[in-house]
C-alpha cells in the first residue's frame, strides 16, 4: 500500500506543541560512583584510570592470554583494525574489541557509543569481551539528560551499551553472556 | 469458556502452577524495587501517557514525518495495510536477495502476522534468535509471555529439548551450560544467514530512527552480519521526538524485568554502507482501534509485560490459556478490540483487581478497558443463554420478598446444600443468616 | 445534626447481618443520627461488572432515589461504595441528586478517617490478625496505597485497626494480591478463583494470623468458603466488627 492510502484514515494535521509537565529528575551526588555501581549491577565493571596510556596495561592485566584484539584506534595490543576488513564475519574469532564512548549514564551504567568512523557495527556484539573507553567527566545523571546530547538530525547509528549481554530465559536464572559480549569493561579516563 | 478450560488444565499440575506463579511474582517484585528507587517514577508514567495520547491523536502526521526523515537517511520505508501485505513485502525483499536463511529477534508483530509459517511455506528458514523464542520455536509452540517467552518451562524440559535438538549432554540442565550451547548453535546461524528481521521498540519521527532494545545482543549481532535488515513495526510504535526516548527508556526495562536499562539500546537511523535497511509499518486493524476513542489508548502499550507479571490470573493460568498472540491483560484487551464476538471470554478472565493498571508504564486503565468490553459484548453478541441467569438474578434482587424467601430457604436447608459443590470444587457456599439485618433493624432499632 | 443513611449491601443484609449491626452501633456510639432506609436494594455492581447496562441502570436509579435525602451515606463495603462513587455516572444522566449521592457516600473506614477524623478507639482485640486489602477499596477508592505505586505506603483502614488495643497485625508476603472473588468471576472461573483464595489464606496462615480481617465481606465470604471446605484453623472478620467492639460476641 502506498503512503497516502495508508495515512488516509489517520489524522495528518500538524499537531499543537506537546507540553509535558515538568518534574524533578534524579540527580547523583557522585555520578562516577553511581555509574560504577549501576554498571556492576548490570554485570559490567568500571575502572577509573588517570591517563589513557594506562589502558593497554590494564587490558593486559585483565586478559593476559588474549591474542585477537580488535580496534579501529591505534593500540599496540590491537591485532586487527576492523575498518580494514571487508566482511564483518571475519571478526568472528575476536576476543576483545576496544571501542570509544561519547558519554556515560549514571542511573544505569550505560555508555553511549556513536563511532561514526567505525565501519562494522558487528564489532560491538561479535567480540567475546568488550572494552569501552569514555571520558570520566562526561557522565550524565539520567536518560533524559543523555538524549539532550544527541542530535536527531545527524543520528545515523548509535547505541547505549550497559554491561555484558545476558539472558534469564531459562527459569529466570541470570546467565551472563548470551549472544553478545560475555564481559563489558568500561575505562573512565 | 476457552480460557477457563485451559486454565483448569494448567492448574492440574499443582507444583508447576505454583512455581509459575512464584517465578512471575518474583519478576513483579523486581519491577517494584526498580520503580520505587526513582522518586520521579509516577511522574515518568504520567509523561509517557501524555506522549502516547498526543501521538495517537496525530499518528498520520508523525508517520509521515518518520517516513520522510528515515528515507532521507537511506532507509526504505514500506506500508502494509494488513498481515498478508506485511508478509508479502518481507518475502519480496528476501527473495530479491535470494535469502534462504534469516535470523529474527523478538517481534510480537511478526507473531501477529504469522510470518514464520508464511516464510517456511515458501522455502525460507527462519531462526528465532532470542533464547526464549528459540526454545519455543524448537518445541513448535507459541511464546507464553511477550518478554519471557519460555517462562512456562522448567530447566529439565529445556535440557531434554536441547539434548534432542542440539545434542547437549544428557541430564545437564544447568542454565549456564544450556545458554552456552544455544550461543554456540546460534552463532553458526548468525554467520550463515543472509538477512535479519527485527521488531521495533520505538520509532522516532523527528530523526527517522528505529530503536531496538535487547539484553542478549541477538538483534545487534544478526543485523550487523546480514546484508539486509528488515524491521517490522506496528504503526503505534511511533514517538515524536528523540528526547521522548529519555522517558520511555527509563520506564521500559524497569517495568519489564526490573533492570535499569536493557544491555543494548540500539538506534538504527541509516543502513551501513552497501547494505539495506527496510522498515515495514503495519496497520492490521490498528486504524480501526484508533477510531474508537474509548479504546484508543490500548495502542499506547510499549510491550513491557508488566501487566502479565502482576496479573494473579495470568500467573495461575499461563500464557497459553489466552487465545491470542499476546496474553494477559493487554492481550485480552487487544483480542477484544479485534474480535469481540469470539474473544469475549478473555475480558471475563479477570477479577478486575486493577493491579495491571497500576503497573502499566503508560497508564492504560486496563481493567476499565476489560469492563468496557464486557458491556459491549453483552450489548452486541451475548446469546440468550448467557443473559438468562442475570435476568433471573435481577428479578430476585429487585424483589425483597423473593430474596428474603430464598435466604430463609437457604438457611433452613443449609446442612444439605453445603454438601453440594454449588460454588466450585473446594469452596462451600455461605450460610444465610436466620434473621436478615432488615429484620433485626425493624425489631431492635427502627424508631416507631 | 447531620444524618447518615446506612447502606447495607444485599449479601451483608442476608448473610452477615452482624457486620451491618456493628456499623450501626459504631456510628451511633460516635453520636450520629442514623437511618436505614428499608426500601434499599442491591447497588447493581454484579450486573455492571458483567456488562449488563440496563439492569445496572435500574438499580442505580432506585439507589439515588432512596439515598438522596441523607447528608452522608455510609456502607461497610468498599466495592459497593466504589460502584456508586466512581461508576454511577456511566449509567445515569447528570443530576443534582446523583451529584449529591456520589459526593456524600463513604466506605466506613473512609468515613471514620476522613470525616470523623478518628484518633482513638475504645475497642480491644488481643489477637493476631492478617489485614486483607480488597482491590476495589484499594485501587478505586484509594483507602490505602496499592503496592505497585512508587508512593509512600499508607492505609486508612490499617491505621484504624492499629488503634485497637492488644491487636497484632502480622506481615504478609503479598500485601494486596487479589483474593480471587471478583464477583461473577468466582462462578465463571471457579478453579482459578479458588486457587487464588487458597493462596491468600495460606499467606495468612504462614504469618500465623488467627483472623483474616478486611473491609469487604465479599472477599471474606469467598475465603471463608474455602476455609470451611478445607477445615483450616483461621477465621474471617470484617474490620467494623473489631472497631465497634462486637467481634468478641461471635
Amino acid at each position: 500500500m502506498n503512503k497516502s492510502s495508508f495515512l488516509k484514515n489517520l489524522n495528518g494535521k500538524t499537531p499543537p506543541d506537546l507540553n509535558l509537565p515538568s518534574f524533578k529528575r534524579s540527580v547523583f551526588e557522585d555520578k562516577t560512583k553511581a555509574f560504577a555501581k549501576n554498571l556492576k549491577k548490570a554485570g559490567g565493571e568500571a575502572i577509573i584510570i588517570s591517563q589513557e596510556n594506562e589502558i593497554e596495561n590494564e587490558i593486559k592485566k585483565l586478559f593476559p592470554n588474549a591474542k585477537k584484539i580488535a580496534s579501529i584506534y591505534e593500540y599496540e595490543i590491537a591485532s586487527v583494525n576492523p575498518n580494514l576488513i571487508k566482511d564483518p564475519k571475519e571478526l568472528k574469532d575476536i576476543e576483545i574489541a576496544i571501542v570509544k564512548g561519547e558519554f556515560a549514564v549514571a542511573e544505569n551504567g550505560a555508555v553511549f557509543i556513536n563511532e561514526e568512523k567505525n565501519r562494522h557495527r558487528a564489532v560491538y556484539s561479535i567480540c567475546k569481551h568488550l572494552i569501552i573507553i569514555t571520558d570520566k567527566n562526561k557522565i550524565v545523571n539520567t536518560m533524559e539528560e543523555a538524549y539532550e546530547k544527541i542530535d536527531p538530525k545527524t543520528l545515523k547509528y548509535a547505541l547505549f551499551i550497559s554491561g555484558p549481554s545476558k539472558t534469564a530465559d531459562i527459569e529466570q536464572t541470570l546467565v551472563i553472556g548470551a549472544h553478545g559480549a560475555k564481559s563489558t569493561t568500561v575505562f573512565l579516563v | 469458556m476457552n480460557h477457563r478450560i485451559k486454565a483448569r488444565e494448567f492448574l492440574k499440575d499443582k507444583e508447576h502452577a505454583n512455581w509459575h506463579d512464584k517465578a512471575l511474582w518474583f519478576v513483579r517484585e523486581k519491577r517494584d524495587a526498580a520503580a520505587k528507587s526513582l522518586k520521579e517514577w509516577e511522574d515518568l508514567r504520567e509523561a509517557a501517557q501524555k506522549i502516547k495520547e498526543h501521538t495517537l491523536k496525530h499518528l498520520g502526521y508523525y508517520l509521515d514525518e518518520f517516513e520522510k526523515n528515515a528515507s532521507e537517511k537511506g532507509i526504505k520505508v514500506h506500508f502494509a495495510k494488513d498481515a498478508k501485505e506485511h508478509n508479502e513485502i518481507v518475502y519480496k525483499i528476501l527473495s530479491k536477495h535470494k535469502v534462504k536463511r534469516v535470523v529474527k529477534s523478538k517481534s510480537m508483530l511478526t507473531e501477529e502476522c504469522g510470518l514464520n509459517p508464511y516464510l517456511k511455506e515458501r522455502g525460507i528458514e527462519v531462526i528465532d534468535t532470542d533464547l526464549g523464542e528459540r526454545i519455543v520455536q524448537l518445541r513448535e509452540e507459541p511464546p507464553s509471555h511477550i518478554v519471557l517467552p519460555a517462562i512456562h518451562l522448567k530447566r529439565e524440559q529445556i535440557g531434554k529439548l536441547f539434548e534432542e535438538k542440539l545434542h547437549t549432554e544428557k541430564g545437564n540442565f544447568d542454565p549456564v551450560y544450556l545458554t552456552n550451547a544455544a550461543r554456540r548453535d546460534l552463532r553458526e546461524k548468525f554467520l550463515t544467514s543472509q538477512a535479519a528481521i527485527t521488531g521495533v521498540n520505538f520509532a522516532v519521527s523527528e530523526s527517522g530512527s528505529i530503536v531496538v532494545c535487547t539484553n542478549e545482543g541477538n538483534a545487534d549481532l544478526g543485523t550487523s552480519l546480514a546484508k539486509v535488515h528488515i524491521a517490522c513495526m506496528g504503526m503505534e510504535k511511533i514517538v515524536p521526538k528523540l528526547a521522548h526516548l529519555g522517558i520511555f527508556t527509563r520506564l521500559l526495562a524497569r517495568s519489564a524485568t526490573g533492570q535499569a536499562i536493557t544491555t543494548y539500546t540500539t538506534h538504527f537511523s541509516s543502513p551501513p554502507e552497501g547494505k539495506e535497511l527496510h522498515v515495514i509499518v503495519v496497520d492490521n486493524g490498528r486504524s480501526e482501534i484508533i477510531k474508537n476513542k474509548k479504546h484508543e489508548k490500548i495502542l499506547s502499550c510499549i510491550r513491557c509485560g508488566a501487566c502479565m507479571n502482576t496479573c494473579p490470573i495470568y500467573r495461575r493460568s499461563g500464557g497459553h490459556s489466552y487465545s491470542y498472540t499476546i496474553p494477559g491483560p493487554i492481550g485480552s484487551a487487544l483480542a477484544n478490540a479485534r474480535d469481540l464476538k469470539n474473544q469475549a471470554d478473555l475480558s471475563f478472565a479477570s477479577t478486575l483487581c486493577g493491579s495491571c493498571s497500576s503497573v502499566c508504564p503508560v497508564k492504560i486503565d486496563l481493567h476499565h478497558q476489560l469492563l468496557a468490553y464486557r458491556k459491549e459484548y453483552v450489548k452486541k453478541f451475548a446469546p440468550l443463554s448467557k443473559k438468562i441467569p442475570y435476568k433471573i438474578a435481577f428479578f430476585i434482587l429487585k424483589n425483597e420478598f423473593v430474596l428474603k424467601t430464598l435466604s430463609k430457604t437457604g438457611n433452613l436447608f443449609y446442612p444439605l446444600l453445603e454438601k453440594i459443590p454449588l460454588w466450585g470444587e473446594g469452596r462451600k457456599i455461605p450460610k444465610p443468616a436466620k434473621k436478615s439485618f432488615k429484620e433485626i433493624y425493624r425489631e431492635k432499632y427502627e424508631q416507631k | 445534626m447531620k444524618t447518615i443513611g446506612l447502606f447495607i449491601p444485599c449479601y451483608i443484609d442476608k448473610i452477615y447481618p452482624k457486620v451491618a449491626e456493628a456499623t450501626l452501633l459504631l456510628l451511633k456510639k460516635l453520636g450520629f443520627s442514623i437511618k436505614y432506609p428499608l426500601s434499599q436494594t442491591c447497588c447493581g455492581q454484579p450486573f455492571a461488572n458483567s456488562g449488563f447496562e440496563e439492569e445496572t441502570r435500574s438499580f442505580a436509579k432506585h439507589f439515588v432515589n432512596v439515598f438522596k435525602e441523607y447528608d452522608y451515606i455510609v456502607a461497610p463495603s468498599a466495592s459497593c461504595v466504589a460502584m456508586v462513587k466512581k461508576h454511577y455516572q456511566e449509567y445515569l444522566p447528570p443530576s443534582k441528586e446523583l451529584f449529591k449521592v456520589q459526593n456524600s457516600i463513604y466506605e466506613i473506614c473512609e468515613f471514620l478517617y476522613d470525616v470523623v477524623k478518628l484518633k482513638e478507639i475504645d475497642a480491644t482485640f488481643p489477637h493476631r490478625v492478617g489485614f486483607h486489602q480488597s482491590c476495589h477499596g484499594l485501587r478505586e477508592l484509594e483507602i490505602g496505597t496499592s503496592s505497585e505505586l512508587a508512593k509512600p505506603i499508607f492505609s486508612k483502614a490499617r491505621y484504624l485497626l492499629s488503634l485497637v488495643k492488644g491487636i497484632e497485625i502480622v506481615e504478609l508476603e503479598r500485601a494486596d494480591e487479589c483474593c480471587g472473588f471478583g464477583g461473577t468471576f468466582s462462578v465463571n472461573e471457579p478453579e482459578i478463583s479458588i486457587k487464588m483464595g487458597r493462596d491468600r489464606i495460606a499467606d495468612h496462615l504462614r504469618a500465623k494470623a488467627e483472623y483474616i480481617v478486611g473491609y469487604d465481606s465479599s472477599c471474606l465470604m469467598h475465603m471463608e468458603g474455602i476455609i470451611k471446605h478445607d477445615n483450616l484453623n483461621i477465621k474471617t472478620l470484617h474490620i467494623v466488627e473489631i472497631l465497634a467492639g462486637t467481634a468478641n460476641e461471635s
